[in-house]
């Protein structure tokens, strides 16, 4: 119960303090990507296992989806498409179950501006060790239906 | 590879007579790679012989202390009386004395042996390669090697005349010991008889020698030397022999060594040559006419050949294998050169012996050692030029006196039948004359169009004749090709040896000249001549065939053969392909057209000729492609002047076709008579260079330079004259057909000789690259200029320079820039230029420099004049040359400077004699020119510092070049005021600038009004503000102010402060080719005042766009009315439209340029606002390309974000990373975070304690509580049990109550037990108490 406030309390703080970059360090935030606009099956994170598409950003806990964005259409060009679309997951372990449980946090176009594009980490919970899962749709298919990113 | 093939064969088909020409006509285009292998074939001879003088050699100097293995001092009285007594020395004395007296004749014994082999083996001889190509090394060389010679000669003289007996035993007898052991017994013969080692070595020397000799024998009774000329023709047979081969495969590449080789071995050779010759000419009167004579003597010829290169090379391969020594072939070279020497001294002093009463010998001899030390070393060729040039010269006479007569009869024998002998045989005479009209006949036409008609008929006029010309020579080739292979093969080849021979000697001559005037560079350009006159000899020859034998099929067979062998070397394919087409192909039409105008101008003569001259100083003054098309042209007059073959072979060079060389040639016969007829023709020259004055006044330096140098040359040309005279006639005689009268000859033979030299030194600098003639060109005039027939030649020259620019205009009509300078190229590259370019380069610094690269050629020379100095400090005795030769340097360095940025320097010098005479004689333009060109110096000096106000941009990329190179030549001149004082006297000295390339003959009309304004257009970078300045300020004084130029410097207007500038400068750069690397010509017009402030920015209105929107109207303004000035001819006005409209492009063009340059500083956004928006669709655009610039801007912006965010490099200076795979980045804690830290954990452990003592206390209360708890039981029981004992106690009370009773008496007893169980009771009682408390209790319970 004591730590669990301490957490709470650090969580608290930090939406309010602007994140020094260059004070603060960097997160490894593991980013594992899809092409087909799908989220990666939670059984792929099981047992030490990850996808290979991996991406490891260095990042703050205020980095927002748009910035995440431009990350990551750096490293695939054919991301740059106007029109693609990037749907964000947290994955993260379950403390009451064993495995990793998806959270779908927002999604973010390139090419257009969105709501979430100014979502950062923090403000979804993020944890630090925690894995993000990026379905990347190409712009002529139409961003799957939200619902069935989460199978389980 | 073909080529060297082509000249062997030809060298071998030729035949043996022509066998020496052979080779030197393949020396002409020697390839630079084969340098070493000629080397190596060279030495053959030698090699054999060498040998054993090396051995000798280092006997003898191991001996200097010793006497037949022991030393002095260990030998006995009696030995060293003996020994003495051998020698002829006193044998009284102690001792000691005889040791003394002994170890000095055997001292000088041994300096005897050694000091020939020295000279061969000299340790310079290694640099000499190397640094050969520094002049002022090769003066060094050539002294020591001087000095060298002149010690042996002493030496030789002093043992001759001292002990003549024993010295004659000791030679012989020493070296054949020495030697004899080592020596192939061919060798050792050989060495008693040189002759007959000769003729074993060389199967063909001998066979030819022997004919020769037989011949020699019978016809020139004359020399009392008949002995020294054997020994001479032997060696030069020898000389041939290894020569050849090589000088074949050289010929075309090394130019220069070569040509000194060829000149020293053609100087030998040359009593063979004319005993060859004479022949020949026998041979070819016994042939007459008939072809297949020749066609037999030139297998003959060819095997001979054939033997003679298969000996040379397979013998130094058996000399290898007899010498195992791992030894680098350039050292074995060496060796063999060393050992050839040898082998020839020693032959030498065994002739000395046998002939010392012949003190000729003597001066033999040195020639002879001069030309093995040439041989040997071909770093030290230049030192034999040096070394002794009045032995030489004596020899020469003596040899050109004997040659003389015979040559001059036998060519006067020879009857024209002769195709092969071509230059040298006089027969081709008449026929040539008769080309020669033909020609004319054809050629007139271009010259009528080259006066009366516009630039561009008279290309067309010029193309046409060039087709005729090239549909001849076509003509020649078809039946070539199937007919007359081998034979037309044959004459070719023999015509170009025998053409080779006299040009080789005149070559040799210049030489020897340029030897005698110490000049490196001349040497080195006469160097290269006898390759080019060799080539020009074909060439010739072809010429003189194809004129000759226009009858005859055979003749044309001949024709077609000549022509091959030039296609061989690319030209002819080029030309007749280009000729047949005349304007398909730019290079080959032009090499077609300049052929072909040149031959036309030639033929046409003196007037032609001056034309030329005219054009040529125009050339002069025009930048790029004159300066080349002077040189050409000034090569070309010169080559006929002295021989159509040189002409030809320049022709050839230049990759003009066949029927150019016959030009070439015809003009050359025409010139060479009539020298006299020349300078009357050049009088008109200095009219026609009226038209082009400006031009001449941009003269460079380097022609006055050349001037100078000839000046103190002039001297010794002097004395190399007379020699000359009697040199130069018989070579004339051979080479020009037509030498007629004695008396003509010494004058012709100077004028000519001194021509060839600049021809010669014009063809390479054609070959290699025409721009870079001018070093050459100038310098030979110069020396031309100080002889007597210095006005002649001069103005033959000068003729001849004219004719030459008038074909360079010719040229520039017909070709493209461009095409020009590929089919430069490709003649370079055809000519094996590039070896030859490199061995030139080496040679002369200056010379190849095309617009950007002279500034390592130049940079060369200051490093030379060091070492100039250097080698004055180190040798006070070569002071006087090195003075003259600095001298030189500096002109050469200005010329070469000049050449290397405009080669108009070099024009300018070759046709400053001319310009000068011209000056004198007539001409007003030429002043202001050399005005002005003073001017430009001394401004162009100034300009590098303070530049002009003009763009900024712009100069910083070109303006560099031109300061950097001033300060070269300040560095190199020291002497400023003296080049200064120089360049004053001549016209003016621009050292940077290209000269402009005057392609059109006469320029197109202006289109403006006139005015002292110019509009220069076309103008293609790169060239430096400077530079342009310098070339407009030529021709006029310009007003700083007012000269403006667009940012991309593609246009310019210039104005003077006067019209007549302004019109100056018009004429001289309309057309005109500027600078070399330009593809366009420049187009020069009269601007108006409205225009030029319009560009400055001073006029908001821009004239051209009022004159848009009045174009409406028929004749749109041009601002000023046009017609004022000159009378509105329809044609003007029409041009002027087209002009107004170029310029309105022009306009249009720089405004877009602006624009975009604008545009590149300013931001993107901003361009509309900058932008005069006059134009709605730009608007529009612009809008456009605004918004565009927008979304990028903001994209960019974003871009910059994102990059500025995370860069790795950032992350890993800020923070610290750990090492694992997927690094994570950390901090260590700051002091306030760990305070904070701490505190928050002593808060917790605070907290914990307060806990923990909680729980405890707690703890306590209940352990208490459980402790009372107890305790209140313990209590109840206890109080229980003593319930239970007072119980018991009144229970037993009571029994004893009731026992008492009864029994008393017993009682009694009782009692006592009574008490017994009271005692027992109570003890019972006891026990019983306690357990019965629980009894009661269970019992209460």
């Amino acid at each position: 119960a004591v730590e669990s406030r301490v957490t709470q309390e650090e969580i608290k703080k930090e939406p309010e303090k602007p994140i020094d970059r260059e004070k603060t360090c960097p997160l490894l935030l593991r980013v594992f990507t899809t092409n087909n606009g799908r989220h990666h099956r939670m059984d792929e994170f099981s047992r030490g296992n990850v996808p290979s598409s991996e991406l490891q950003i260095y990042t703050w806990m205020d980095a927002t989806l748009k910035e995440l964005t431009s990350l990551v259409k750096e490293v695939y060009p054919e991301a740059r498409k106007k029109g693609t679309h990037f749907n964000f997951a947290i994955v993260f372990t379950d403390v009451k179950r064993p495995g990793y449980r998806v959270k779908e946090i927002g999604s973010t176009m390139s090419g257009r501006k969105g709501t979430d594009d100014s979502m950062t980490l923090q403000s979804q919970k993020f944890q630090i060790g925690d894995y993000l899962d990026i379905a990347i749709t190409p712009p002529n298919r139409a961003p799957p239906p939200s619902g069935r990113m989460r199978p389980y | 590879m073909w080529r060297r093939k082509h000249p062997r064969t030809s060298g071998g088909t030729r035949g043996v007579l022509s066998g020496n020409r052979g080779v030197e006509y393949g020396s002409g285009r020697g390839h630079l790679g084969t340098f070493e292998g000629r080397w190596r074939k060279l030495p053959k001879m030698p090699e054999a012989v060498g040998t054993d003088p090396s051995t000798s050699r280092k006997m003898a100097e191991l001996e200097e202390v010793t006497l037949d293995g022991k030393p002095l001092q260990a030998l006995r009285v009696t030995d060293l009386k003996a020994a003495l007594e051998q020698r002829g020395l006193a044998k009284s004395g102690q001792k000691s004395a005889l040791v003394k007296r002994l170890k000095g004749a055997l001292m000088l014994e041994n300096l005897q042996k050694h000091s020939t082999p020295h000279a061969a083996f000299q340790p310079n001889s290694q640099i000499g390669e190397e640094m050969s190509q520094n002049s002022f090394i090769k003066q060094y060389l050539e002294k020591q090697q001087e000095l060298l010679r002149q010690r042996l000669e002493r030496e030789a003289r002093e043992a001759a005349e001292l002990e003549e007996a024993s010295a004659e035993s000791e030679d012989e007898m020493i070296h054949p010991e020495g030697v004899a052991s080592l020596l192939p017994p061919d060798f050792q013969s050989s060495l008693e008889r040189p002759e007959l080692e000769l003729s074993r070595h060389s199967p063909r020397k001998s066979s030819s020698i022997s004919e020769e000799k037989g011949d020699s024998d019978d016809e020139k009774p004359r020399k009392g030397e008949r002995r020294s000329s054997r020994v001479r023709q032997a060696r030069a047979a020898k000389l041939s022999e290894g020569s050849q081969p090589a000088e074949e495969e050289e010929d075309q590449e090394t130019p220069s060594r070569n040509l000194r080789v060829r000149a020293d071995r053609n100087l030998k050779t040359e009593e063979e040559e004319e005993e060859e010759e004479e022949e020949e000419e026998d041979d070819e009167e016994e042939e007459g006419d008939d072809e297949g004579q020749k066609s037999r003597e030139a297998p003959i010829l060819k095997e001979f050949k054939e033997e003679g290169e298969e000996i040379p090379r397979v013998k130094p391969e058996e000399m290898m294998d007899e010498r195992p020594k791992t030894r680098s072939q350039e050292q074995e070279v060496l060796e063999r050169g060393g050992r050839f020497t040898r082998s020839q001294e020693e032959a030498r002093k065994s002739h000395l012996a046998r002939q010392q009463q012949e003190k000729e010998m003597k001066t033999t001899s040195p020639l002879e050692e001069e030309e093995r030390e040439i041989k040997s070393s071909q770093g030290l060729k230049e030192k034999s030029k040096s070394p002794s040039p009045p032995r030489l010269t004596e020899d020469r006479k003596k040899a050109s006196l004997v040659a003389l007569p015979e040559q001059t009869a036998s060519e006067e024998e020879t009857p024209p039948p002769l195709l092969t002998k071509e230059a040298s045989s006089p027969p081709p005479h008449p026929q040539l004359h008769s080309e020669e009209e033909i020609e004319p006949m054809e050629g007139p036409a271009p010259a009528v169009l080259i006066q009366l008609s516009p630039p561009n008929t008279d290309a067309d006029t010029r193309e046409l004749l060039v087709s005729q010309h090239t549909v001849q020579l076509v003509g020649g080739l078809s039946p070539l090709s199937s007919p007359s292979d081998t034979k037309a093969e044959s004459p070719a080849e023999k015509v170009p040896e025998e053409s080779v021979l006299p040009l080789v000697q005149k070559s040799t001559l210049a030489d020897y000249s340029a030897q005698k005037d110490l000049e490196p560079e001349s040497d080195r350009s006469a160097q290269p001549l006898p390759l080019k006159i060799e080539e020009l000899a074909l060439a010739k020859g072809i010429t003189e065939e194809c004129l000759k034998q226009p009858s005859l099929e055979q003749k044309e067979g001949r024709r077609a053969s000549h022509t091959l062998l030039p296609s061989h070397r690319l030209k002819q394919s080029a030309d007749s392909s280009s000729s047949r087409s005349s304007s398909s192909s730019s290079s080959s039409s032009r090499s077609r057209s300049r052929s072909p105008d040149s031959s036309g101008s030639r033929s046409h003569s003196p007037l032609r000729s001056k034309q030329r001259d005219v054009a040529q100083a125009r050339t002069h003054a025009n930048p790029r492609g004159r300066p080349k098309m002077g040189s050409r042209s000034t090569s070309e007059s010169r080559s006929r002047s002295r021989s159509r073959s040189r002409s030809a072979s320049s022709n050839s060079r230049k990759s003009l076709s066949p029927g150019v060389s016959r030009d070439s040639s015809t003009s050359y016969t025409e010139t060479k008579d009539p020298s006299s007829g020349q300078e009357v023709a050049t009088p008109p020259v200095p009219q026609l260079q009226v038209c082009e004055p400006k031009e001449r006044t941009s003269t460079s330096s380097s022609s006055v330079q050349a001037r100078r140098l000839s000046q103190p040359e002039s001297a010794e040309k002097h004395v190399t004259q007379r020699l000359q005279p009697e040199r130069g006639s018989p070579k004339k005689c051979e080479a020009e057909e037509a030498e007629p009268p004695a008396a003509t000859q010494p004058q012709t033979s100077e004028t000519q000789t001194s021509h060839l030299p600049e021809s010669e030194r014009i063809h390479h600098t054609v070959e290699e690259k025409e721009e870079v003639t001018m070093d050459t060109s100038e310098n030979r005039p110069e020396n031309d200029v100080p002889e007597p027939p210095m006005p002649i030649a001069d103005q033959v020259s000068n003729d001849d320079r004219p004719e030459g620019s008038v074909e360079d205009e010719e040229k520039k009509e017909s070709s493209l820039p461009k095409s020009f300078k590929r089919k430069i190229s490709v003649v370079s590259a055809t000519k094996g230029v590039p070896a030859g370019n490199s061995d030139t380069e080496g040679g002369q610094p200056g010379r190849k420099r095309r617009w950007g690269a002279s500034t390592a050629t130049t940079q060369k020379k200051p490093s030379i004049s060091i070492t100039t100095e250097s080698l004055k400090s180190l040798i006070p005795d070569i002071k006087p040359l090195a003075g003259q030769e600095a001298v030189v340097d500096l002109h050469a360095d200005d010329s070469r400077i000049s050449e290397d940025e405009t080669e108009r320097n070099g024009d300018d010098g070759t046709h400053d004699k001319g310009l000068k005479i011209c000056r004198t004689v007539t001409q007003v333009v030429p002043a202001e020119g050399q005005e002005n060109g003073q001017r430009e110096e001394e401004e162009e000096e100034k300009e590098p510092e303070a530049e002009p106000p003009v763009p900024p941009q712009v100069s910083v990329e070109v303006a560099l070049p031109p300061p950097a190179e001033h300060e070269v030549k300040k560095v190199t001149l020291g002497d400023t005021l003296t080049r200064r004082s120089i360049s004053q006297q001549k016209s003016g000295v621009s050292i940077t600038i290209d000269d402009p390339v005057r392609t059109a003959q006469v320029p197109s009309p202006p289109r403006g009004k006139i005015s002292n304004i110019v509009h220069i257009s076309n103008l293609v970078r790169p060239f430096t503000l400077g530079q342009l300045k310098e070339l407009l300020g030529r021709t006029g004084t310009l007003v700083e102010e007012a000269f403006w130029i667009d940012k991309i410097k593609s246009h310019c207007f210039v104005t003077y402060s006067t019209v007549e500038e302004a019109v100056a400068t018009r004429t001289a750069l309309h057309g005109v080719k500027w600078p070399q690397s330009n593809p366009k010509f420049l187009c020069a017009d009269y601007a108006e005042q409205d225009e030029l402030d319009y560009h400055r920015g001073l006029l908001v209105d821009r004239p051209s766009e009022t004159k848009t929107e009045e174009q409406g109207i028929p004749r749109p303004l041009h601002p000023p009315p046009p017609p004022p000035v000159q009378p509105p001819q329809h044609p003007r006005a029409e041009q002027r439209e087209q002009e107004r409209a170029v310029r309105e492009q022009w306009a249009e063009r720089e405004r877009e340029m602006e624009r975009r340059e604008r545009t590149r500083s300013e931001r993107e956004w901003d361009r509309d606002k900058v932008r005069e928006g006059p134009r709605s669709r730009s608007r529009s655009r612009d809008r456009r390309r605004k918004e565009r610039a927008k979304s990028k801007e903001k994209k960019s912006e974003k871009k910059e974000k994102a990059q500025e965010e995370p860069p790795a490099k950032l992350l890993d200076d800020l923070f610290r990373k750990t090492k694992a795979a997927p690094c994570i980045y950390w901090l260590p804690l700051t002091d306030s975070q760990i305070v904070q830290k701490e505190a928050e954990r002593a808060e917790r452990a605070k907290e914990r304690e307060k806990r923990r003592k909680e729980q405890e206390e707690e703890e306590q209360k209940e352990r208490e509580k459980e402790a009372e708890r107890e305790r209140n039981r313990q209590l109840e029981r206890e109080k229980r049990r003593e319930h239970s004992r007072e119980r018991d106690r009144e229970r037993e009370r009571e029994r004893e109550r009731d026992r008492g009773d009864r029994d008393r008496d017993r009682e009694r007893d009782r009692e006592r037990g009574r008490e017994r169980d009271r005692r027992d009771t109570k003890r019972h009682s006891r026990s019983r108490s306690r357990s019965t408390p629980v009894r009661d209790r269970g019992g209460r319970r």
